[in-house]
């Protein structure tokens, strides 16, 4: 029989951190997505969330789209978005998600840091 | 009047009047372990079977955990799948990738992929395994209600028959994690799972139905080799046209006193103390039964099948070669080694595998004392409901203290039991004075004064007594009933 | 006319019963009509200052209610949010889109961004008077 435990939200550990830093690609870039649903209330402030974030870091080492899961269900599919608004690091390895409208700013600070990406200026 | 789609879970359409709500969500909840996956796995193979393609969307199990389950539980779900009738999506991803929340988010992904699928697959139903696992971790309130709302919406607009497998923090506490299931969903079911020392004790209650009758309070149900079964007290399939017909007892005299006979797809109690000669009438009764040609089963709960055949044998019955010649199955067994769930199980494929027209149950009170009042009471229920499908004619024996025959029996046996005789004795100089009476017999007349048993050569005896043979036994048993108390 | 008055039809109970409390929270009052034929009664004797019209309904479909409701000069100026789904097909929608409403919303439908257009236009409404 199936068993049911619950999902605990966590931030990558120290480990996670340093592997994912040494498998740095040779282009350094991060690549991310962000899923949103129009006819969501959190599409507008996570996408202007998402970007104030990413203003403060090196664009050249971001890769950045946003994908309305309206339009691109099949693409919703192949990453297994449930949640939205909802942010998918697909590169460098591990893949990581992030949920929400991104109000909490941390968890993508946190992500971006991790891979390596500096800051502006 | 609303349109219904049945389950093809046996029992659960009688107790829905039809079963599921076509268009319509359905709340399915209990705790872990309560059968809940099974129900809609099940559910959704009969539905795949009859044409009504269905989804059936794991939250947290792969698509290939969820056709291996079917599959043990012989639903083949992997040639549904394979056919296109039932389609399988996972729709999380494996719990071992790193996930981070950064503020507030909602269910409109999963409605947009839900929408999609429905699309192209052209379902009609679906099944959400589980709607607690997508909760997790839990959102604020507020926001789970919403969220709740947002996929029942999606599944009512796409005109799906949807059910929703959902975790109950308790049996009967506030039902389910979510609350919110009142005005969202249409049906809700119960499922639980009561452990009784070491017996399983499941059933399944239908909570709530809008604007459709349904049975209320909670029926026992089982898991068996086809999945799960429910009993309810009337069965689908009981033949509807009450046969007045009637067969003889085999015990000379009683026929008399029940006025020609027992009657057909009857259950009959015959209560009474330890040697006052149920045994002895469950075995003649049975003996002619077989005599007639009719396939007979008898079990015994009470003593070992050595001995049991011995006792007959005293008396001459001749159960042995009943036996060799094949239409009389005598099955000893021994309720303490078994849970109640296995016995009507067993008790359930027994029967169907060898089709008897007469079952003798010897004695119901080993079960009773086996195991609690409610649990007794819901085996019997489950009993009552496998003999009345198949129109089957029962005797159920009762052992009751000496003196106390007469006594009230609970209601629920009252209930089931279509005819009573009662067996006592009270002790005289010489011999043992045997005696039976009739305390009920649904659909016929029927003597109402004791008659005295004899226990002899050929099996029993029954006569009418003399008016002072009768007034002599009046007058010993008020001297043992007083030497009683 | 009622200024605070919003007529919300859809045959669906739990959805009128959502929408409803989140207009009334909102301060709104909420008249409700279960499908075409209630909702072009109930249009033309109560007059609302607003309606919510789901496109799904047993009797008359959504978009032939709200064409009814603009051709009728009585109820013509109510401003009429037509609540569509996302998977129709494209002919279907550009019929949705013809039959004259003022605001198209596609389900998924949320709460907060259908407040935002009722909000939206009522304001217009008003200016224009």
């Amino acid at each position: 029989m199936c068993g049911y435990t619950a999902r605990m939200a966590r931030l990558p550990g120290p480990r996670e951190r340093a592997s994912s830093g040494t498998r740095r690609s040779a282009s350094n870039s991060v690549d991310l997505v962000l899923y949103v649903s129009t006819s969501s209330r959190y599409a507008q402030s996570a996408q202007r969330n998402c970007r104030t974030l990413l203003d403060r870091f090196d664009r050249r080492q971001v890769k950045f789209e946003v994908c309305d899961i309206g339009e691109h269900p099949e693409r919703a599919e192949e990453d297994s978005v449930c949640y939205t608004p909802m942010l998918v690091k697909r590169h460098p390895l591990p893949r990581t998600y992030v949920v929400g409208d991104l109000s909490n700013a941390e968890p993508l600070v946190d992500l971006l840091k991790s891979c390596g990406v500096t800051l502006r200026r | 009047m609303m349109t219904k789609v049945k389950t093809g879970v046996p029992g659960f359409d009688t107790l829905t009047f039809g079963g599921l709500p076509v268009g319509r969500s359905t709340l399915v909840a209990g705790r872990s372990g309560t059968g809940k996956t099974i129900f809609g796995l099940q559910t959704a193979a009969h539905f795949a079977r009859h044409g009504l393609k269905t989804i059936i969307v794991g939250i947290e199990e792969t698509a290939e955990d969820l056709l291996a389950t079917g599959d043990a539980l012989g639903f083949n779900l992997s040639g549904l799948f394979a056919d296109g009738r039932v389609h399988v999506a996972e729709m999380m991803r494996p719990l071992e990738e790193p996930t981070v929340v950064s503020g507030d988010y909602d269910l409109f992904g999963l409605v947009h992929r839900i929408e999609h699928l429905v699309q192209k697959t052209g379902a009609r139903a679906i099944v959400l395994d589980s709607a607690t696992a997508l909760f997790s971790p839990r959102p604020p309130q507020g926001l789970l209600r919403n969220h709740f709302f947002q996929l029942v919406h999606c599944f009512r607009r796409l005109g799906l028959t949807a059910i929703i497998l959902a975790e109950a923090p308790s049996d009967y506490a506030q039902l389910t994690t979510l609350g919110v299931e009142d005005y969202v969903c249409d049906m809700v079911v119960v499922m639980r799972l009561a452990m009784d020392g070491e017996r399983r004790r499941r059933s399944i209650e239908i909570n709530k139905y809008r604007r459709s009758p349904h049975y209320k309070g909670e029926f026992p149900c089982t898991i068996t080799t086809k999945g799960l079964a429910i009993f309810p007290l009337d069965a689908p399939d009981r033949p509807d046209s009450e046969q007045i017909e009637r067969y003889s007892s085999g015990v000379t005299g009683l026929d008399e006193m029940t006025h020609g006979g027992f009657l057909r797809n009857s259950i009959m109690l015959v209560r009474g103390p330890t040697g006052s000669g149920k045994t002895m009438l469950a075995g003649v009764f049975a003996r002619a039964g077989a005599m007639r040609g009719e396939r007979v089963v008898y079990y015994g709960f009470e003593e070992p099948r050595p001995t049991l055949i011995r006792n007959f044998d005293e008396v001459r019955l001749g159960i042995g070669e009943l036996v060799r010649a094949g239409n009389f199955k005598l099955i000893c067994r021994y309720p303490e080694a078994t849970s109640l769930e296995d016995l009507l199980v067993d008790l359930r494929l027994g029967l169907e595998e060898f089709q008897p027209s007469l079952v003798v149950m010897d004695s119901i009170s080993s079960i009773e004392h086996a195991s609690s009042e409610k649990g007794f009471r819901q085996f019997m229920i489950g009993v009552a409901s496998i003999l009345r499908g198949h129109g089957r004619s029962a005797l159920l024996t009762q052992t009751v203290l000496a003196g106390a025959s007469a006594d009230h029996t609970a209601p629920y046996l009252s209930t089931i039991a279509d005819a009573i005789l009662t067996l006592d004795y009270t002790p005289s100089a010489y011999d043992m004075n045997r005696t039976m009476r009739v305390i009920k017999m649904r659909g016929s007349a029927h003597a109402t004064h004791p008659y005295r048993l004899q226990i002899g050569a050929g099996g029993l005896h029954i006569e009418r007594w003399s008016a002072a043979a009768h007034q002599a036994s009046a007058e010993a048993e008020e001297r043992w009933t007083g030497a009683r108390s | 006319m009622d200024r605070r008055q919003i007529l919300v039809v859809d045959d669906y109970a739990g959805a009128r019963y959502l929408r409803s409390r989140i207009l009334m929270d909102a301060g709104y009052e909420v008249v409700e009509a279960e499908n075409g034929e209630d909702a072009l009664r109930l249009a033309a004797t109560v007059l609302p200052s607003l309606i919510l019209l789901d496109v799904n309904l047993p009797d008359i479909s959504g978009t032939e209610v709200c064409a009814r409701l603009k051709r009728d000069p009585l109820t013509a100026g109510i401003p009429v949010i037509q609540i569509t789904g996302a998977w129709l097909s494209e002919e279907a929608r550009r019929r949705g889109m013809a039959s004259g409403a003022n605001a198209y919303l596609t389900e998924p439908v949320d709460d907060v961004m259908l407040l935002k257009e009722v909000v939206n236009l009522l304001e217009v409404a008003a200016e224009e008077k």
